[in-house]
């Protein structure tokens, strides 16, 4: 997976880039609009990350100059501003995404991905499994070793996101976005009661833990050693 | 006209003898060189005339050289040399070709029109001069109050923003125009003012933090001997801290906007039972780990209100997340929607340790925290920004100790009062 980067911003871009890296994206870096376009027009990419503010010409109008050349990668907008404007929302809408600093790079990450499984139009899977745990999307239903676990349908829900994202660190803005329709972090340990209620039933009887916290940043499913 | 037919009729009957007779007496009854009258045959030449001693005759010939033709009549006025006034002239053909001409001055009428002119024109130029003073009395009066509002303006321009405009009887208009200015300055008194606080806040209240998370890298760097799992801590509480920053940030902003106005409620329909809900499934874990009972009282049916989702979820996490966060294990948290004429109410109550009597009334202020709460962590902002969110939507929050804990209503009206 290759990923543009516009951003004028060194430390940012280079804080971006060293974590898409290490994420197993190759990525390019480009400071300014001009050098942004070309880049994007000349080299495929499967996705790119644009700051609004950008010297010579702005973000937006370069995402304009790409679409008007026929590029289709989609894009995720980097903005600094809380306030949606119009724009952004026009481009939400064209299936592109936007993220408001400052963020979780974990975040951007899954946004990312997001992204490219919509653009390459991934069948959605009914299935979803890591290891031996296992969850049935359709019947809503969750196998671990093949016995049945019963879950509350928020515990699903939580379940569901992390496999989704699996392998990838959630962050507890992200859970409470996903999960509860909540915009904010109520900063509290409503996030971490769940989940270890959801570790409680499929981890802990198991032997094995697939859940892992990592603390300051998020939770994780994966398979560990 | 009448005189004509008269005069027709003698002559007719009676002859040029009569109609002279009669010529002369009439124009000597109507005064002397008022009127003529004259008989003229089809070849123009005078057959009977009254005194035309001031007429001039010439003019009078040449003024007619074609004699109507049968029983017609013509009516002209002329001006003539000598005379002030015009004249006008009836001529009606009588038997034979032969013309009955009158002629009289209009003296009289021109007279009764000069006076009309005068009359009329004195009493316009009074009504001007009159409504002209008033008018500028008026005026004047009026502008007297643009003036001193152009002189507050003038005088906030140099941050005079104390100041406002008195009101003095000059007229509804200006008063208007008075008390919306006194208006936008209250508002803008309290948006500089809103600003010094926060400005005053942020630096004071950011600056602990960061000084945490600038010790917590600095000690970890001075000190460690190449412990990764210490690193970790310490990036791990870097990270902690920066969120705890800017969720203050984020929600000091939130506030400021939510109060100014400059935020716009996202306005929906909604079953603010749901909301409430959601918030009590969201808490019940973390309740429970703390051996915490949620009670929920809801009415069967929807209670809808038109308010923004997000901003009022918060409003109700905030409250349920403080009566947890102050009340220790085993004690109970109660949430109760009551549907009322005008709107909703949610009432949270705990049997936590309660709020002195003497911090009510500074709760809801920013940074705040009271005795009772300092050692618990949070912002001091939550009750700041659930008043500012309750408020824009023309709502209200009430907060009360109730010797075995605390009780929050808030107050939503059915609609927005904005709307």
């Amino acid at each position: 997976m290759r990923i543009l980067i516009v951003e004028d911003d060194k430390q940012t871009a280079q804080f971006i880039s060293k974590g898409l890296r290490q994420e197993g994206f190759a990525v390019d870096l480009a400071s300014d609009g001009e050098d942004g376009l070309h880049l994007a027009l000349t080299e495929p990419y499967d996705a790119a990350v644009i700051d609004i503010m950008l010297p010579k010409f702005d973000g937006l109008s370069l995402i304009d100059e790409m679409r008007r050349n026929g590029s289709e990668i989609p894009v995720i907008v980097l903005s600094a501003k809380s306030s949606i404007d119009d724009r952004i929302k026009g481009l939400q809408a064209g299936g592109d995404d936007y993220l408001v600093k400052p963020f979780a790079f974990s975040e951007l990450v899954a946004r990312i991905h997001a992204l490219i499984r919509r653009a390459t139009r991934a069948g959605e899977p009914t299935t979803l499994s890591v290891g031996d745990l296992k969850i049935d999307l359709a019947r809503r239903k969750v196998f671990r070793q093949d016995i049945e676990i019963d879950l509350q349908p928020k515990e699903f829900a939580l379940l569901e996101y992390l496999m989704r994202n699996a392998g990838r660190v959630v962050s507890k803005t992200m859970i409470m976005e996903h999960v509860w329709d909540y915009n904010f972090d109520p900063r509290t340990t409503v996030v971490e009661s769940r989940v270890c209620r959801l570790r409680d039933k499929v981890d802990r009887q198991f032997g094995g833990n697939l859940i892992h916290t990592i603390r300051g940043v998020g939770y994780v499913l994966e398979e560990r050693d | 006209m009448n005189t004509a037919k008269e005069f027709k009729t003698l002559y007719i009957e009676q002859g040029v003898k009569a109609l002279q007779a009669e010529f002369t007496r009439e124009a000597a009854s109507r005064g002397t060189g008022r009127v003529f009258f004259e008989l003229i045959s089809s070849e123009g030449k005078l057959l009977a005339t009254s005194d035309l001693g001031e007429w001039n005759r010439p003019e009078m010939l040449s003024l007619d050289a074609a004699i109507p033709s049968q029983n017609k009549t013509f009516f002209r006025t002329i001006s003539m040399p000598g005379h002030r006034h015009k004249i006008r002239v009836i001529s009606m053909s009588a038997t034979d070709g032969k013309v009955i001409r009158i002629g009289s001055t209009l003296k009289g009428d021109e007279l009764l029109l000069e006076r009309y002119r005068e009359t009329f024109g004195t009493a316009l130029a009074i009504m001007l001069v009159c409504g002209g003073l008033v008018g500028w009395l008026l005026a004047r009066k009026a502008m007297s109050g643009v003036k001193r509002v152009t002189e507050t303006a003038t005088r906030i321009g140099r941050h005079d923003f104390g100041r406002r405009v008195t009101v003095t009887g000059e007229g509804e208009e200006i008063s208007a125009l008075v008390q919306a200015f006194n208006d936008m300055l209250e508002r803008i008194e309290s948006l500089l003012n809103e600003l010094q606080q926060i400005t005053d806040n942020v630096a004071h209240e950011l600056r602990t933090p960061i000084t945490r998370i600038r010790g917590i890298a600095e000690t970890t760097l001075k000190g460690n001997n190449g412990d990764l799992d210490e690193f970790r801590a310490m990036a791990a509480s870097v990270i902690e801290g920066s969120d705890d920053l800017i969720e203050m940030i984020g929600t000091m902003l939130e506030i400021a906007k939510t109060d100014s106005g400059v935020a716009e409620l996202a306005v929906a329909p909604l079953d603010i039972r749901e909301i409430v809900e959601d918030a009590v499934d969201l808490f019940a874990p973390a309740a429970e780990d703390r051996r915490i009972r949620i009670h929920l009282s809801n009415p069967p049916k929807a209670v809808m209100i038109l308010g923004d989702r997000q901003r009022l979820q918060r409003v109700v996490a905030n409250l349920l997340d403080n009566a947890i966060k102050y009340t220790p294990p085993g004690g109970n948290v109660t949430l109760s929607v009551v549907a009322e004429e005008a709107g909703a109410k949610v009432e949270i109550t705990d049997t936590g340790v309660g709020i002195d009597e003497t911090d009510i009334p500074r709760i809801f202020d920013r940074f705040y925290r009271g005795d009772k709460s300092r050692s618990t962590a949070g912002s001091g902002l939550g009750l700041s920004l659930a008043l500012a969110i309750i408020r824009a939507h023309g709502g209200d929050i009430t907060a009360k100790s109730t010797g075995s804990g605390s009780s929050f209503t808030v107050f939503l009206p059915n609609k927005p009062s904005s709307l």
